[in-house]
């Protein structure tokens, strides 16, 4: 079978791939179209906390960011969809304990927080220095039963913001806009050739 | 390839050919061309080339989920999921329902079933190698499974007439141990993938990188009906341009056009009828997968190309008095010495330099390891016999590098729009000794829905491998090092017989009826005009991928029982 196919996936899990889910509310402070659509897993609350992670992972500029090419809409999607009872459930609690800390930290429940105020409270959980990134990774790793019990609150935190980071960056780069527009798309080149100067080329294919 | 009505089918036929993968389309090409009024019955729907392949063109953007199954799919084929490739949004339509047909295992067994016309020749990987004459000895030479009655001598015609037909892409390289095929151009290797060529080359006497050796048309090389390969690296999808070999691009179309072909899908065949009076099988018994009816068909000639493990049952559900334990199972080897290669063993790591070089199309095959152990003296190996080829391919990473990290923004936005590092893989397929241990049966206690019995298998990867996946590991690594590359990591990780889809035995061939089942050219021994020429008959596994064989041994078998059967009839 095609196994270059497994070749890639095999790497691909090497950072591991794409897993997780989110948690409950109500909406406020909304931006982009995310009053407009329906969401089909996601709870009001999880709705507005995973639309500004998007927003923040892959903000829009000259070049769409992943509001622009409905990423939310996808993630709730797969959550509902792809993803295992399980793992709907830890995402679910991730996005819960993610909230609960906005709460502490802005005295605020999170569906009223704006970009600026979770991208604060995300920045606090992502930007370390390189040892305590691995730190993390690693202990992303572990299932949840090896965790112990005072560190599970912070596990399945990053659980989640794992999770919508990697949905973010999996939905946008394999979407529509960004796969025929902006990447290099060629679905029949009609020719091989092994080694081609990048600058004829461009950005990286999308296929 | 009509479809056919029941009314409408005689029921005596010159040839039966049960299954329509890569052995039974060729089965049917040279009965058909041969001049035998054949029908050709495949347990599977009807699957017409291009017309029936629904994801061929499809973007990532155009699944509902981007190429991810379903949660409500993935429940349907858990065990068809094992690959870890084979059940996406993409191909998840080529590979059978585990809940509608259920297997048992007494110890693990990974298998891969493709239930359609066409069968596994729509999804498989195209590798395609010739034996060489080492492999044909080995049994003999070592005292592992049973001699092979054949020797590369005989089937060397064969290999070049499949691979006229076929078209092999490849180059030559004057190899004993991995004969070159009839080839057409080879696909070239990219930037990366040529250093490791040259580090190895410059490292080692004993081996070297060769380009993939697939069933893809190159080079603007066109067949009846088919096209160059576009590149597009979609072929387990099916392909628009007939591009690579499969039944339903290639052998049955070649096997419709004689007028000889009747192909009837939804063909669930169970039964051969053996008749103690004759002594010779008559006919097969068949149940239509949709309506359930119960049908015999009759023939002067059986061939038996289900696919290693389906036509072992069949034989084994075929009990007549003079056969009590399966047709043409006197030597009790009937369902043993199963086989598999195993992989999921190399290494992987990144090369610094080609950071300003890219590559143009996605190939659809990498480079290729020709075996290098115990091959001769200089080679031999205290710790197993036999060997192992290596697969592997470059490529830069995409956007899915930046998965699991921590990094974001608009930065990284902009960041993931470029290739990213080339990353090198490198994987074993080894060679799986022929243990008699290793088996299949059926289990009369459990029915599948149409009241036939399940398969169990028994069977499991030993020392030998073990041993030679030790070696496998540490050689990868030290290949990839020993040509700049970076990062190297290796990795061993758990392989279950069938995962490598190559399952073979069964019914193997052999000398001696005492301890085989088929004889030199592939007939039952005690029941000559029933021809196995799947992987069942394999007497042991080799390395090389194995389809490219099998079409040849086909095709030999084939052309026997048209000979016979027209001296007969004069």
């Amino acid at each position: 079978m095609d196994r270059r196919t497994a070749l890639k996936n095999l790497t691909l899990s090497f950072g591991y791939v794409v897993s997780t889910p989110t948690l409950m509310s109500i909406l406020t402070s909304c931006t982009h179209d995310e009053i407009l659509w329906k969401s089909d897993f996601f709870s009001d609350k999880e709705k507005h906390i995973v639309t500004h992670l998007a927003d923040i992972i892959l903000p829009s500029s000259n070049i769409p960011g992943s509001l622009d090419v409905n990423v939310p809409q996808f993630i709730d999607k797969m959550l509902k969809n792809v993803e295992i009872e399980s793992k709907q459930i830890s995402f679910q609690k991730g996005a819960a304990i993610f909230g609960d800390r906005f709460k502490s930290k802005f005295d605020k429940k999170i569906v009223k927080g704006n970009k600026e105020e979770i991208q604060e409270l995300f920045e606090k959980y992502f930007d370390l220095s390189e040892e305590e990134k691995n730190k993390v990774i690693d202990e992303q790793r572990l299932p949840d039963d090896k965790v112990s019990n005072d560190k599970k609150d912070t596990y399945l935190m990053y659980k989640f913001l794992f999770s919508v980071r990697n949905y973010t960056l999996f939905g946008y780069y394999t979407s529509e806009k960004i796969g025929e527009e902006i990447l290099n798309y060629d679905p029949i080149p009609g020719k091989f050739e092994g080694c081609v100067p990048l600058k004829e080329i461009g950005n990286a294919w999308s296929l | 390839m009509g479809k056919n009505s029941k009314s409408n089918d005689p029921e005596q036929y010159d040839a039966i050919v049960i299954g329509t993968g890569i052995t039974g389309g060729w089965a049917a090409k040279e009965l058909c061309e041969n001049g035998l009024k054949t029908l050709v019955l495949e347990r599977g729907r009807m699957v017409t080339h291009v017309k029936d392949y629904p994801t061929m063109n499809m973007d990532p953007w155009d699944f509902d989920y981007h190429g991810y199954a379903s949660k409500k799919d993935r429940e349907r084929q858990k065990k068809q999921a094992r690959t870890g490739y084979t059940t996406g949004e993409a191909s998840k339509h080529w590979f059978v329902d585990d809940i509608d047909h259920p297997y048992n295992e007494t110890k693990r067994f990974d298998w891969i079933r493709g239930y359609h016309v066409g069968g596994r020749s729509i999804m498989w990987a195209r590798m395609s190698f010739r034996w060489s004459e080492m492999d044909f000895e080995a049994n003999k030479k070592d005292g592992h499974g049973v001699d092979w009655p054949i020797r590369y001598k005989d089937l060397e015609p064969w290999y070049e007439k499949v691979e006229k037909f076929v078209g092999i892409s490849g180059k030559a390289e004057g190899l004993p141990q991995l004969p070159d095929s009839i080839f057409i151009p080879p696909v070239e290797l990219n930037c990366v993938e040529k250093e490791l060529q040259k580090g190895v080359a410059e490292k080692y006497d004993d081996r070297q990188i060769i380009n993939g050796r697939i069933a893809n048309l190159t080079g603007g090389e066109v067949r009846e009906g088919r096209a160059s390969c576009q590149f597009r690296d979609r072929c387990i999808r099916g392909c628009p341009y007939g591009a690579y070999f499969s039944s339903n691009s290639s052998t049955l179309p070649a096997a419709e056009k004689t007028g000889n072909m009747t192909l009837r899908p939804n063909s669930i065949v169970h039964e051969i009828i053996y008749d103690d009076d004759k002594k010779i099988a008559t006919g097969i018994r068949i149940i239509d997968a949709e309506t359930n009816e119960k049908i015999e068909y009759f023939s002067k000639i059986i061939f038996v190309c289900a696919s290693t493990i389906p036509s072992t049952s069949i034989l084994l559900q075929s009990k007549s008095e003079r056969f009590p334990n399966g047709l043409g199972n006197d030597s009790g080897e009937l369902g043993h010495n199963l086989m598999d290669h195993h992989f999921k063993v190399g290494a992987t790591g990144t090369y610094d330099g080609h950071q300003e070089d890219y590559y143009i199309g996605r190939k659809p095959t990498g480079y290729f390891v020709p075996r290098f152990r115990n091959l001769d003296k200089k080679s031999e190996q205290t710790n197993f016999i036999r060997g192992y080829g290596m697969q592997g391919g470059a490529i830069r990473n995409n956007w899915t590098r930046a998965i699991g990290k921590m990094s974001y923004g608009e930065q990284l936005k902009e960041e993931l729009l470029k290739p990213g590092d080339w990353q090198i893989g490198i994987n074993c397929f080894g060679e799986c000794l022929p243990y008699h241990e290793n088996k299949m049966t059926l289990d009369y206690n459990k029915l599948d829905k149409w009241g036939l019995p399940t398969v169990d298998f028994d069977a499991e990867f030993r020392e030998n491998e073990i041993e030679m996946r030790k070696d496998a590991e540490k050689q990868a690594v030290e290949m990839l090092k020993g040509s700049g590359f970076k990062d190297v990591k290796s990795y061993n990780d758990p392989c279950f017989p069938g995962n490598g889809i190559h399952e073979m035995g069964t019914a193997r061939m052999g000398r001696d009826p005492k301890t085989s089942v088929l004889n030199k050219y592939n007939q039952l021994h005690a029941v000559p005009n029933v021809y196995v020429t799947d992987g069942a008959c394999m007497a042991s596994s080799a390395s090389q991928n194995p389809s490219l064989t099998y079409m040849a041994i086909t095709a030999r078998a084939a052309n026997h029982a048209a000979k016979e059967f027209k001296k007969n009839k004069n």
